[in-house]
C-alpha cells in the first residue's frame, strides 16, 4: 500500500490496463470492504459498493489529484457509494461517522500490528456458539435474523450473543496485549 | 429521545456494527456526551474492523473477480493522455545510466568547446530550436528566433470596467465582462512585480537543474514567457476537447484552471466558460473552494462578496477539530448565507463576519490545510472576518505538526513521517499567513524560520525533496513535483525572500521548468499528479501567481 509500485502500477492502469488497476487495487480490498460495511452496515452491499467503487475508480484515473493518496481516494469514493447503499437499505446515516472515519484513517491492513495480531489469537480461541455467530456473522455474511434461524435462536438473543462475544473479544486482547507488554 | 445507560449503549452498539440499526440519533447522543463510551464505542469498532478485513481476506479472490469484471467494460475517461506512462516502470539503473551519458555528453561538450567563464555549472546550449519529438502544433508559438514575444497582459489590468458578475461577454467585444477592477480598496502592494519575466532571449540550460520529472526532453531554448503561452494553449486546447475540465467537481480542476487562466493571460471568453460553470455548482470539497474564494477574490473581491462569504461558511465549518482541514463536505450554512444579486452588489467592500456554525471532523491533512489556507487569506483580503479562535487554531495545528528537529512537515500528522518538499513549503506558507491575519511578525516566528531553513538545506528545482510519504520510502522523488514547485513559489513570495540561502528560487525554478516543458506545451510529472494540474503549477509558479503580503502592522517589523 502506497509502495512506489503502486505508482507504476497505476500509471499503466491510467493507459486503460485494467489488469495493471486490479493489481494496484488488490491490496486496498479487504480495507474497502470493512470501510464500505461499517458505513451502509450491510455485508452484501458492502460487497456491491466495492465494487462499484473500483468502477467508478477505474473510469476517473486520470482525474486522481496530487497529494490525493490512492487508498484515501478510494475511500473517498467508497464512502459515497456506501452512504447511498445506507439510504437504499432506508437507514438513517451512521451514527457517528467520525469515529469510523477515525479507526478506518490508517490504510494499513489493520490485521496486522499487535492489536490486529492478538485479536486473530483471540479469534481462534473461541469456541461453540460464540465461534458460529462470529463465523456466520462475518465470514458468511449472514444477517441477525438468518444467523439466528440457523443456530436455533431468536434475533434479540442472537444479538444479545454478538455484543458479549465482542466484549469478550475485547477483553481478551487487552489481557493479551498486557501479559506481552509485563 | 430518552438518554441511554452506558450498557444500553453498548449492547446499541454493537447491534448498529451487527447491521439492525434503527436508534443512531441516541447513539449519537450518547456518544458525544460520554468520553468513556466514546472510546468503547471506538474499539469495538476497530475490532470490527479486524474481523471485516479478515472476512475480506479469505474472499479475496472472489472479490477480485467482481471487480475484474465491473471494470472489463469500463476504461479511464481520456482527458489528457496519461501522465506517466511505462516509462516509471523504468529500473533505477537506467536513470543512473542516463544521467551518467549526459554527465559525460557535457563533460566531453567542456573539452571541446571550453566555454568561457568556467563556472561550476555544466551548461548545455542547444542548437536552434527545432521540434524535439512528433509534428510540431501548428498553433504553437512561433520558434525563439522570432520576435520576442510580449509578457501576457496582467488580467487585472487588461481587462476591465465596472461591470458586476454579468453572464456571457458580448463577443464583438470580450474585454467587457465581469473582471472588473478593484476600485474599492487598493491590493496589498506586492514588493515584488506580479510579472517580473524576463524579456525573450535565447536560454540556456543548466544541466544540473534540470528536473527529472521528465525524460527524453532536449531543453528548448524557450523563454518563461513563451513556456507560459504555450502551457496556456495546451490548456485551452485541452478545454475544447474534453468539452470543458469539468473533470472531479470534488478536486477543483475547474477552479484550478480557472487560477491558471487568470494568470495566464486567457480570453475573457475562456474564462467566463468555466466560471459560470464554477459559480453554478455547490461548494462541495475544500481544494475548490479555496481555489474558488482566490479566484473571486482576484476578479472582483467587492462585486462576489456574497459567494465569498459562502466560501468562508464553507471553510469555517469544515476546519477539523485539530485546526487541520479533510476534503470537506457542504454545509447547508454556507448555503444560507445570502447572495446578493449581482445588479445590486456593493460599491464598496464590507467587512462581514463568519462564525463557525458546526463541527469539523477529527482531523485532516496538510494538503488540504495548505490550500485552505489560501482560501481564508483571499475571504480575509476580500473583508471577510474570521473568528481570532479558528486562525489561531490553525496556526497551532501546523507549528505542532512540525517534525522537530528536522523543521519540515509530511503529508498526515504521523510520527513514523519524514518531511518533504511540497509539505514543507506548504507549511511555510500556511503560517505565514495566519501570521499575517493576526498581525505578527513572520519572520520572528520559529517554526516559519525552521521551515525555511529545511527548504534551504533540502534545496531542489529538479525534486521534490525529502521522504515523500506517497512515493513510498524513496528520497527526493519527483512525486507531485509540479505540486512542489507551486508550492515553493508560495513560499518565496509569501515569505518575501528572493533567495534561499543562496539559491534564487525563482531564476532555478523557472529554469528547470522551461528546461522540461514538453513539445505540447504541457507539464507532466511522471509520478503522481496529471497533465492539466501539472501544467497549471508550472504556469503558476513561472508566472508568480502568488500576490505578496502586505507588511505586518507597523511596529511590529520595521
Amino acid at each position: 500500500v502506497g509502495h512506489p509500485s503502486e505508482t507504476r502500477l497505476i500509471a499503466v492502469a491510467q493507459g486503460g490496463d485494467a489488469a495493471a488497476f486490479e493489481k494496484a487495487l488488490r491490496p486496498h480490498l479487504p480495507m474497502l470492504f470493512a470501510y464500505s460495511r461499517a458505513i451502509c452496515g450491510d455485508f452484501h452491499a458492502a460487497e456491491d459498493v466495492v465494487q462499484e467503487t473500483a468502477q467508478i475508480a477505474f473510469r476517473k484515473l486520470n482525474y486522481l489529484i496530487p497529494e490525493a493518496d490512492f487508498s484515501g481516494w478510494l475511500k473517498a469514493i467508497a464512502r459515497r457509494q456506501a452512504l447511498a447503499a445506507r439510504r437504499k437499505l432506508n437507514r438513517a446515516a451512521p451514527a457517528v461517522e467520525e469515529l469510523i472515519e477515525q479507526v478506518y484513517q490508517d490504510p494499513a491492513p489493520a490485521t496486522e500490528g499487535v492489536k490486529g495480531e492478538a485479536l486473530q489469537e483471540c479469534i481462534d480461541k473461541l469456541e461453540g456458539r460464540a465461534a458460529r455467530a462470529v463465523k456466520g456473522h462475518y465470514f458468511e455474511g449472514l444477517k441477525v435474523a438468518e444467523l439466528a434461524d440457523r443456530m436455533d435462536t431468536t434475533p434479540v438473543a442472537l444479538r444479545q450473543l454478538l455484543h458479549r462475544v465482542r466484549l469478550l473479544l475485547l477483553d481478551c486482547v487487552r489481557r493479551r496485549i498486557g501479559v506481552e507488554g509485563a | 429521545m430518552a438518554f441511554l445507560s452506558c450498557d444500553e449503549f453498548r449492547a446499541l452498539w454493537s447491534d448498529e456494527l451487527a447491521g439492525e440499526g434503527g436508534r443512531e440519533a441516541e447513539l449519537r447522543v450518547h456518544a458525544g456526551a460520554c468520553a468513556d463510551c466514546a472510546l468503547h464505542a471506538q474499539e469495538i469498532l476497530r475490532q470490527d474492523r479486524v474481523l471485516t478485513e479478515l472476512s475480506a481476506q479469505t474472499r479475496l479472490e472472489s472479490m477480485a473477480a467482481r471487480v475484474r469484471e465491473a471494470i472489463l467494460s469500463t476504461k479511464p475517461v481520456e482527458f489528457a493522455e496519461p501522465a506517466f506512462r511505462m516509462r516509471a516502470s523504468r529500473p533505477r539503473w537506467g536513470r543512473a545510466g542516463v544521467a551518467a551519458a549526459l554527465l559525460l555528453a557535457a563533460l566531453a561538450g567542456l573539452l571541446l568547446f571550453r566555454p568561457q567563464g568556467g563556472g561550476r555549472v555544466i551548461v548545455k546550449q542547444l542548437p536552434d530550436a527545432a521540434p524535439v519529438r512528433g509534428v510540431p502544433d501548428p498553433k504553437a508559438p512561433p520558434p525563439v528566433e522570432e520576435a520576442p514575444v510580449k509578457a501576457p497582459p496582467d488580467v487585472r489590468e487588461a481587462r476591465l470596467p465596472d461591470s458586476p458578475p454579468a453572464p456571457e461577454p458580448p463577443k464583438e467585444n470580450p474585454s467587457k465582462t465581469v473582471l472588473a477592477p478593484r476600485k474599492d480598496v487598493e491590493a496589498p502592494k506586492s514588493p515584488t512585480p506580479e510579472v517580473p519575466l524576463s524579456p525573450a532571449k535565447p536560454q540556456t540550460a543548466q544541466v544540473d537543474v534540470k528536473p527529472m520529472a521528465v525524460q527524453d526532453v532536449v531543453l528548448p531554448r524557450r523563454s518563461a514567457d513563451e513556456a507560459v503561452k504555450l502551457g496556456m494553449a495546451y490548456l485551452q486546447k485541452k478545454a475544447v476537447a474534453v468539452e470543458g475540465l469539468r473533470l472531479h467537481h470534488d478536486l477543483g480542476y475547474d477552479e484550478l484552471v480557472l487560477w491558471t487562466y487568470l494568470h495566464g493571460g486567457a480570453a475573457d471568453a475562456d474564462i467566463q466558460v468555466i466560471l459560470r460553470r464554477v459559480l453554478d455548482r455547490k461548494l462541495q470539497r475544500t481544494y475548490p473552494v479555496a481555489l474558488q474564494a482566490m479566484v473571486l477574490e482576484k476578479l472582483d473581491r467587492v462585486a462576489y462578496q456574497g459567494r465569498i462569504q459562502q466560501c468562508a461558511q464553507f471553510l469555517l465549518d469544515n476546519q477539523a477539530k485539530n485546526g487541520q482541514w479533510g476534503y470537506g463536505d457542504p454545509s447547508i450554512f454556507a448555503e444560507e448565507v445570502p447572495t446578493p444579486p449581482s445588479a445590486k452588489a456593493p460599491k464598496v467592500l464590507r467587512k462581514v463576519m463568519v462564525k463557525k456554525m458546526r463541527p469539523g471532523p477529527e482531523s485532516g491533512d496538510h494538503s488540504n490545510s495548505m490550500y485552505a489556507a489560501l482560501g481564508l487569506r483571499a475571504c480575509h483580503d476580500a473583508g471577510i472576518i474570521f473568528p481570532q479562535d479558528a486562525i489561531l487554531l490553525a496556526q497551532k495545528a501546523w507549528r505542532e505538526a512540525q517534525i522537530k528537529p528536522e523543521g519540515g512537515w509530511c503529508y498526515g500528522r504521523h510520527e513514523a513521517h519524514k518531511a518533504y518538499g511540497s509539505m514543507t513549503a506548504g507549511g511555510v506558507g500556511s503560517l505565514v499567513i495566519y501570521d499575517y491575519l493576526l498581525g505578527q511578525d513572520w519572520k520572528r516566528d520559529r517554526e516559519v524560520k525552521a521551515g525555511m531553513d529545511w527548504l534551504e538545506k533540502r534545496f531542489s528545482v529538479a525534486w521534490n525533496p525529502g521522504l515523500n510519504e506517497h512515493a513510498g520510502r524513496e528520497e527526493n522523488t519527483t512525486h507531485h513535483y509540479f505540486y512542489y514547485m507551486y508550492a515553493l513559489e508560495r513560499a518565496g513570495i509569501l515569505y518575501d525572500t528572493a533567495l534561499l540561502g543562496k539559491h534564487d528560487w525563482y531564476k532555478q525554478g523557472s529554469e528547470a521548468l522551461v528546461g522540461c516543458q514538453r513539445q505540447d506545451g504541457a507539464w507532466a510529472s511522471k509520478e503522481g499528479g496529471n497533465e492539466v494540474s501539472d501544467t497549471c503549477f508550472a504556469i503558476l509558479f513561472l508566472r508568480k501567481a502568488t500576490r505578496a503580503l502586505p507588511d505586518v502592522p507597523s511596529g511590529i517589523r520595521k
